[in-house]
């Protein structure tokens, strides 16, 4: 079965609102299992101009799964080879929610409205790819980092990625902006509802704080400030380690 | 004028019209601006009642309407309500002071159009016993869904089941499908036995349906099939004249259709199952089409 031809869907969407999120260094050539982010404004339209284009695949033998998540925001159009992951399109119509980060929903707009042509490099037609300004991929890379970064060690490879950009001052003056401006810490009171902590291990420090503060070895709101302290700090050195 | 996007409006084809079904169905089918999205037969135990209940949510008050109706009380209690999907909606504010009601002007031209037919005449005039009666404004075709049981209103109609396929309203929401090829062998559909009032479901090959029969000629069964159950527990517009007509224009998945797959669910009795889509299936099988594209849930 032959690849898929991304530059036939890419063509097909050029009248869409979208960004692709991390261009790929490998596009068009994606190996088996591979896949591409992309904010889209409707991600309905995006995904029935895949379908369109899919169907003469599906007619290759190629089987096309599509599901739709969290409030229609989020859709993966899986394209399988047999029972084989052979590409995914995965469509946002809204920010992705992260844990351990807020971002405003405005973010998501001002993408699509800054966002950037570049050459698809096509020899049969010359077309535009649209992806975002250089600070919001340098934004959206780095918050992929913060928020992957005790599970996925290998996302290491974004944060490297915003360190070598924002060595031109312009460049880091405009990331540090558009950081500042769309992207905050959740706070740690929301963060520990979706702390990975057991219920059990919940209670033995609450019983341990509750047992040092009657000990009269460290005031409450030390404690407490002492653990936002923590928080905030680990998220400002990880600016600090980018910023260099 | 106002003029909105789209809206749901329905037909109401009185006693005294039934006969004109036929007519009446094709020539809103023939009009652009209006889809067919349901047709459903209602017998009232009262048409007095009826009728009353119809116009309480009308611009007029039922005192004013009382001379106006009273021919329906001699008709049958046998009623077809068509609801529609109005695409070019020409709403204006018409009547006087207490009366001031908005309506839609191209709703009243079909009506017009149609009494000026169908109505009775007397000494070749048209008599003022309407054979239709339709929608001004939209809040009356909800008030009309819940008086024939669908409590959902509006939100029955427009009901998305999956917002990237196209799908009738009437199948249940789903967030999950497979795109892939089918045989037409291994694809059954559900054909209603027994009558309106008692009837079971039978799982039929595709070739054994009155659907596939209509198609290589034997159109009795089909016939007999939608007069049994159209408009009763068949409520979409799959009239043999509509039929006639998809079969006549049908190009699968060609443009502006290629999302509008036919839906099967995987069975447990192996093969597949047609939850929309029958007719087209059947005119693939009938073209001699042995393997087609489908979206398969479950």
């Amino acid at each position: 079965m032959p690849p898929l031809d991304l530059h036939n869907f890419f063509l097909e969407f050029q009248d869409e609102d979208y960004v692709i999120i991390k261009f790929p260094s490998w596009f068009p050539d994606y190996s088996p299992g591979s896949d591409i982010d992309i904010f889209c404004k409707d991600a309905g339209s995006v995904a029935r101009k895949i379908l369109r284009l899919g169907n003469a695949c599906v007619a290759d033998g190629f089987e096309i799964e599509v599901t739709i998540q969290e409030s229609e925001s989020h859709t993966f159009i899986d394209f399988y080879s047999g029972e084989i992951l052979n590409f995914r399109f995965d469509l946002y119509q809204k920010i992705p929610r992260y844990a351990k980060l807020r971002i405003k929903s405005t973010y998501f707009d001002s993408i699509l409205k800054n966002r950037k042509p570049r050459g698809a490099g096509h020899a049969r037609a010359d077309y535009p790819l649209y992806v975002p300004d250089q600070s919001d991929d340098l934004v959206l890379r780095y918050i992929e980092y913060y928020e992957w970064r005790h599970r996925r060690p290998e996302k290491i490879r974004h944060l490297e990625y915003v360190r070598r950009a924002v060595s031109d001052n312009q460049v880091r003056q405009r990331f540090v902006e558009r950081l500042n401006e769309f992207v905050s810490r959740i706070p740690r009171k929301e963060l520990r509802k979706h702390t990975r902590l057991s219920a059990g291990l919940r209670k033995i420090v609450r019983r341990l704080k509750r047992a040092i503060k009657h000990s009269g070895l460290l005031p409450g709101f030390l404690i407490r400030s002492h653990l936002a302290g923590r928080a905030y700090g680990i998220f400002v050195t990880s600016i600090r380690k980018v910023l260099g | 004028m106002t003029v909105n996007q789209t809206r749901y409006d329905y037909f109401l084809i009185w006693g005294n019209g039934l006969k004109y079904t036929r007519n009446i169905i094709d020539f809103i089918r023939g009009r652009p601006e209006f889809d067919i999205l349901k047709i459903i037969r209602h017998k009232p135990e009262s048409i007095d009642e009826f009728v009353k209940r119809v116009y309480e949510n009308d611009a007029v008050p039922w005192r004013h309407l009382v001379a106006k109706t009273e021919y329906l009380l001699e008709s049958e209690s046998d009623v077809l309500v068509i609801f529609v999907k109005n695409l070019q909606p020409r709403e204006e504010i018409v009547g006087d002071e207490d009366f001031r009601h908005p309506q839609c002007m191209l709703m009243k031209e079909m009506k017009d159009e149609i009494r000026n037919k169908y109505n009775p005449r007397v000494d070749g005039r048209r008599t003022e016993e309407h054979v239709i009666h339709g929608s001004d404004f939209e809040s009356q075709t909800n008030h009309m869904l819940k008086l024939l049981g669908c409590e959902e209103g509006l939100e029955y109609l427009a009901k998305v089941p999956n917002p990237v396929i196209e799908v009738p309203h009437h199948i249940f929401t789903f967030d999950r499908f497979r795109i892939r090829s089918v045989k037409t062998s291994e694809v059954y559909c559900n054909i209603l036995r027994g009558d309106a009032e008692e009837w079971s479901k039978d799982r039929l090959p595709i070739k054994e349906t009155p659907h596939y029969g209509y198609l290589k000629g034997v159109r009795e069964p089909y016939r007999l099939y939608w007069k049994k159950f159209g408009g009763k527990l068949l409520l979409d517009d799959h009239t043999p004249e509509g039929f006639d007509q998809l079969a006549g224009d049908f190009d699968y998945l060609m443009p502006p259709y290629e999302t509008s797959y036919i839906l099967v669910e995987k069975s447990s009795l192996g093969g597949y199952t047609i939850l929309d889509g029958v007719h087209r299936a059947s005119i693939l099988a009938a073209s001699g089409v042995e393997m087609w594209i489908a979206a398969v849930v479950g």
